[in-house]
């Protein structure tokens, strides 16, 4: 049987299009798209305010690798390029001028910003960095004592090669961290607020970040020290809190506080109709040194918990007083108020945190424990 | 052995006998003779002995090459023994054929026939016949004796525990080696002439109590549509049994070389079809999953055959997926990858010439002829060829910044992937090329785009109403037990298993 | 008379990526509002609304087993039937135009990729033509598998999100107001393209319906409502204003090493969206050919592509245009197809009966 002539043969139009249209209709897909090596691998941004020139606001320092003129084979070379710009975008834009290379935010590990530019606001600054598809969205936020830009140029005395990006990125723990989408998240909602970990650098060119700096919307209002961030970090449930230093009949211990449990309840006090607050922590303690040597563990341990667990509220006191001071919502509260008295919250809801968020009224109870005692002496 | 070819030699149809009317056998030697030397016009390997039995004169006649000797000089021996020894006592031509027919030799494959195309074909195949002068029947001896290749182990599927022999080219040799290993009478082969000028020997064969009889209706249907003019491999016959209007890159007709892997088709309900001068065999119908299945699976432990059905699949992936992905990522969603791996693969393609796609290309084309290259040439010459292409293109290639490391990597792997299932090669190949192209100006979008139509492809394809992708799409868990997993013998063994009872069959 | 081809669990596959492709791009621009968290109560009431819209349909399916929609218009309705046969076909390819712009809008807002978005669509839709050429038996098992491995990646993403869950992100319902409550039904009742393909795929479906029906409201729900939980305890607040939330969320996800499964998670989005146009452009293929009396749809399918690829083109230009692409015509022809037109028929049918009864 042979296929009528006059009509149209199906199985050749099939045919056509399995073998001819994909490759054709490929091909026209193609645009100038610049292959790796030509692209400009960005590994942290930093952005200052810029005061040298009028007609532009940010400078910027970017930190990237550049794989058109490696070192030797084995490592890239690590730039650090700086740009002006009136805005970011146009800064960033400013980098294919520099470099000749097209800049790819796809692997940049963290945006630092200067204590100056925070002061001001940089809500525009993290738009634009949400936007923009190619930056992801676990890009950790930091901000720097002084200069941002410094940073990320800084070489060690000890050591000829730059720090990397990545490095200053791992000094806080990965669970504790801010990213962009947390920070957004936080800022974008009226009643809370963000806080972001401090970078500071010492006269030998070593980076710490121990230090807090919280927001109030967009603006940084005030930096919390080393055992403040601690409370802090307690009180946001971080998995890692950190190692808390304290004075027990006047001998330095020194415990690792793991996997805190906190968990804050609202309620409404009827008398003057203010919110108050329960707050409940649970946290594991490991003993790390001590100067002392102990003979009755079991007393010991139990004693040294209720200091610990002393100093820590107090801490914890001290850090709530100060944020709400400030009109600052760091620990949810009053989203938990929302969630807890609907009605009542949304009565107050454009007060709160002007008139009501500074004097709340809340209970801390903490229970710590102390799990790993390490040695005696006996 | 005779009446056999005999049996189904008058069966089959081939075009030429639907064209062509029988001629009856004439009583006059001369004008047999003349007609043989006619049909073969003069041709080197037509042999005609005349000998004298009394007064007769009678003629064996045979083709050089194809029958064995000693077993013809035997014949002629005792014809002449029997003109010597004994006093003519016949005189009459037909007396004394039948008395050669019933008497003088006894040979077990021996028959008459009346037709001259009848004798003419039984030539063909390797027959010796006797014509005396003034008898209007012609005496056949099946006699044949070609030389063969022996049964051994076929190279391009190796089993471990599997047995060790493999199908050879003779027709009749791979039925045997089949109905050696199911000693059952409802095993059935049916046989027919394929290629108006070939007229090669086909051979259906199948358990009749477990194929649908529509099945093996429709597997005739289609082998009679073959329009073929020579068939010198079973890979001519191989389209003619796809779906109509099949333009897949796969093909859903299988193929083994292993009588023991096309044994356990039929047991299952598929149909075999044997060509003859072909030593593999065709299996219909055949799914998708089945090119990741081997002889061996079924001697393993079940948990480690499916573990390595799983691997094959997954090998199967990389071989098409991998370098498509590798230059749609790399070139379009480098967030994709992780920081590292981007790192190495930055540094590698920063010194290199051409665009990712381009490289990634050229060292496909390379590959691909060294390949060819090495398949076609000596043993010795293609180890040469492999050090070569190993040495030129992987090395100097690399040290010259001609080529990114990472992507002959990619190549690499890709290609022994590839090896992990020979009988995919063809659309792999192509595929990959596709893949390639397709993840180089669209990325990651393209690749979907591209995998969507090949498993919209793939999905669509049915053959013998049985779909292609049973039993994974549709889905069924009773197919499942002997797919991408293989169950323990005992579950096996339990259902019957044939092909027809895959989901979404219609049978 | 239609073929039975297709079983029960294919035709959930095939009506789960319909619903997977729209869920993708839900978010506060599709419901006029703020605040996605109470559409969880709206995803509940459209169970209970579909169980409603499906019984018509059902109920004529279940008079006239082997007939589609098109065969019952037209033995009910006669010439009249065909003209409503014309609206399904149109009703389809509105559905699909409906599918491409939303697609349109997110690669040109969210990703901006550095490839020719003309030459993206085309080939999509071109490609969807030959799929649609296949046959829905081909769609279907292509579906299954497609469906299987967006599981697979949304059961990973659900894990490694739930870990991201802040509880105090889940306001109490209703906080501000009652519209989100009716925009989410109206944004779910319009997408419910499923109902009207049903009329078209019934017939060719094998197996327990009623039973298959009830398993697809059930993951519908399931569906919805896990992804604006998760998208609501992951971003609370911040799911309002973001454009396409449950993209947003997928992007926080990470598996150890591997970061950004938000572009694996597209690339079978985009095979979705693939076969919802080939599902899709048959089935219009198949309302058009059976009411001009075609036999083959191959022509009609690749017709009504380039239809496709001219009205993708030129969405934003024409006025026209953005009049058909409002959301409550859909809103309006999605229950005209899935609801009036079966309740119609159903009516018309109920009334010859009773007229022909005394004449016998």
């Amino acid at each position: 049987m042979k296929p009528e002539k006059t009509k149209l043969n199906f199985q050749n139009l099939n045919l056509l299009l399995i073998c001819i249209l994909p490759v054709i209709f490929l091909f026209f897909g193609i645009k100038k798209q610049s292959e790796l090596h030509e692209k400009l691998m960005i590994q942290g941004i930093a952005i200052d305010l810029n005061h040298e020139n009028n007609n532009n606001n940010y400078k910027l320092t970017v930190q990237a690798y550049d794989f058109k003129n490696p070192e030797d084979k084995n490592e890239p070379k690590i730039r650090v390029i700086e740009s002006i710009g009136n805005t970011v975008s146009e800064a960033l834009e400013n980098l294919k001028k520099i470099t000749g290379l097209t800049p790819l935010y796809s692997q940049n590990k963290i945006i630092i910003f200067s204590e100056e530019l925070a002061k001001n606001g940089i809500i525009k600054i993290i738009d634009f960095f949400s936007r923009y598809y190619e930056n992801r969205p676990s890009v950790k936020l930091r901000i720097a004592q002084n200069n941002a830009g410094d940073f990320l140029k800084i070489i060690p005395e000890n050591n000829n090669k730059i720090i990397k990006a990545s490095e200053i990125r791992d000094l806080v723990d990965e669970k504790s961290d801010t990213n962009i989408l947390d920070f957004e998240k936080e800022v974008k909602t009226p009643i809370s607020d963000a806080c972001l970990m401090l970078l500071e650098k010492n006269s030998q060119n070593l980076i710490k970040c121990e230090s807090t700096s919280i927001f109030n919307y967009d603006k940084l209002i005030k930096i919390m020290d080393k055992n403040n961030s601690i409370a802090i970090q307690i009180l946001k449930n971080s998995p890692k809190p950190g190692i808390y230093v304290f004075d027990y009949n006047k001998n330095l211990i020194s415990c690792k506080i793991e996997t805190p449990k906190t968990k804050i309840k609202a309620k409404l006090n009827q008398e003057n109709n203010l919110p108050e607050f329960d707050i409940f922590i649970k946290l594991n303690a490991n003993l790390f040194e001590s100067e002392q040597n102990f003979e009755n563990i079991k007393s010991i341990e139990i004693n040294i918990e209720k200091e610990l667990n002393n100093n820590l509220k107090l801490l914890c006191e001290k850090v709530i007083n100060e944020s709400t001071k400030e009109n600052c919502d760091l620990f949810k509260f009053g989203k938990i108020l929302r969630n807890s008295n609907p009605k009542y919250f949304k009565s107050i809801e454009k007060d709160w945190k002007s008139k009501i968020l500074p004097n709340i009224k809340y209970n801390i109870k903490i229970n710590s424990k102390i799990s790993m005692i390490g040695m005696n002496d006996n | 052995m005779l009446k056999d070819i005999q049996k189904f030699f008058f069966r089959t149809e081939t075009n030429r006998e639907s064209t062509r009317s029988k001629i009856k056998v004439e009583e006059s030697l001369e004008k047999t003779l003349e007609f043989f030397q006619k049909e073969f016009d003069g041709g080197a390997d037509l042999i005609i002995r005349k000998i004298k039995i009394f007064n007769s004169d009678a003629a064996i006649i045979s083709v050089d090459g194809m029958i064995n000797k000693d077993i013809t000089n035997d014949i002629i021996k005792t014809i002449v023994n029997f003109n010597l020894n004994f006093k003519p006592q016949i005189s009459n031509p037909k007396e004394l054929y039948g008395e050669i027919r019933d008497k003088i030799s006894a040979f077990p494959d021996q028959s008459e026939v009346f037709y001259y195309e009848d004798a003419l074909n039984m030539i063909l195949i390797g027959c010796a016949i006797l014509v005396i002068d003034g008898q209007d029947s012609i005496l056949v001896f099946g006699v044949q004796g070609f030389e063969v290749r022996s049964i051994s182990e076929p190279t391009s599927e190796k089993s471990q525990r599997g047995s060790r022999e493999g199908f050879v080219e003779v027709l009749r040799f791979n039925m045997a080696l089949i109905r050696r290993r199911i000693a059952n009478p409802k095993l059935k082969f049916e046989t027919m002439q394929l290629g108006s000028t070939t007229r090669t020997y086909v051979s259906i064969c199948y358990m009749n109590d477990r194929v649908e009889p529509e099945i093996i209706e429709e597997i005739k249907k289609r082998l009679k549509k073959c329009d073929i003019k020579s068939i010198m491999t079973s890979g001519c016959i191989s389209p003619y049994l796809e779906e109509e209007g099949d333009l897949s890159l796969f093909s859903s007709v299988g193929l083994s070389e292993r009588p023991d892997t096309v044994c356990g088709k039929i047991v299952e309900g598929r149909v075999a079809i044997l060509v003859d001068s072909s030593p593999t065999a065709l299996i219909v119908p055949y799914l998708f999953i089945e090119y990741f299945h081997n002889i061996d699976d079924y001697a393993m432990k079940p948990y480690f055959a499916s573990l390595n059905r799983i691997f094959k699949i997954i090998a199967f992936f990389i071989s098409i997926l991998l370098p498509g992905f590798y230059v749609g990522f790399a070139t379009f969603n480098p967030e994709l990858i992780p920081s590292e791996l981007l790192n190495k693969i930055s540094l590698a393609t920063g010194s290199t010439p051409f665009s990712l796609m381009l490289e990634t290309l050229i060292i496909h084309f390379l590959y691909e002829i060294l390949r060819e290259s090495g398949l076609r040439l000596p043993q010795n010459l293609g180890h040469a060829v492999s050090i070569v292409g190993g040495l030129v293109v992987g090395d100097a290639a690399v040290n010259a910044g001609l080529i990114g490391a990472p992507t002959i990597m990619i190549v690499a792997l890709t290609a022994i992937s590839t090896f992990v299932i020979p009988n995919l090669y063809e659309p792999i190949a192509l595929l990959r090329l596709l893949f390639i192209i397709a993840g180089g100006t669209l990325g990651i979008w393209g690749i979907m785009i591209l995998f969507t139509v090949v498993l919209v492809n793939l999905c669509s394809k049915s053959n013998f109403g049985i779909p292609f992708t049973s039993p994974i799409s549709p889905f069924g868990l009773f197919g499942m037990r002997d797919s991408i997993i293989r169950t323990s013998w005992k579950t096996l063994s339990k259902n019957k298993n044939k092909i027809q009872n895959m989901p979404g069959s219609v049978y | 008379m239609n073929q039975k081809i297709i079983s029960v669990p294919q035709l959930i596959t095939l009506f789960m990526i319909n619903r997977l492709v729209i869920s993708m791009t839900f978010g506060s621009s599709s419901i006029n509002n703020h605040n996605i968290w109470d559409c969880i109560i709206s995803s509940l009431l459209v169970f209970i609304i579909t169980f409603i819209l499906i019984i018509p349909m059902m109920i004529l399916f279940k008079n006239n087993e082997n007939l589609d929609i098109t065969d019952i218009n037209e033995k009910i309705l006669g010439k009249f039937g065909k003209i409503i046969s014309v609206i399904y076909a149109f009703y389809f390819l509105l559905s699909c135009t409906y599918t491409l712009s939303n697609f349109k809008i997110f690669i040109e807002s969210v990703i901006n990729p550095p490839i020719s978005f003309l030459v993206l669509l085309t080939s999509i839709i071109i490609f969807a033509c030959y799929s649609a050429a296949k046959g829905i038996n081909a769609i279907a098992r292509a579906g299954a598998i497609i469906l299987f491995l967006t599981f697979f990646l949304l059961i990973m993403i659900y894990i490694s999100l739930f870990k991201l869950i802040d509880f105090t992100n889940f306001r109490p319902f209703f906080y501000e107001n009652y519209n989100s409550l009716t925009d989410g039904i109206f944004f779910m009742l319009s997408r419910m393209s499923c109902i009207p393909a049903m009329g078209m795929l019934l017939p060719m479906c094998f197996g327990n319906i009623k039973k298959g029906i009830i398993t697809w409201n059930f993951l519908v729900l399931f569906l919805m409502s896990s992804m604006i939980f998760l998208v609501t305890g992951v971003l609370g607040e911040l799911s309002d204003i973001k454009l396409f939330p449950i993209y947003t969320a997928t992007s926080a996800a990470k598996i150890s090493k591997f970061e950004n499964l938000d572009s694996l998670y597209l690339g079978l989005w985009t095979a979705g969206i693939f076969l919802k146009l080939s599902l899709f452009l048959n089935l219009s293929s198949e309302c058009l050919r059976k009411s001009f009396g075609r036999k083959s749809n191959k022509i009609i399918i690749f017709l009504l592509g380039i239809i496709l690829i001219i009205t993708n083109m030129f969405v934003k230009i024409s006025n026209i245009m953005s009049g058909i692409f409002d959301t409550r015509f859909l809103f309006f022809m999605t229950i005209f197809t899935a609801f009036l037109v079966p309740l119609i028929l159903l009516i018309i049918k109920k009334i010859s009966k009773f007229k022909q009864e005394p004449e016998i």
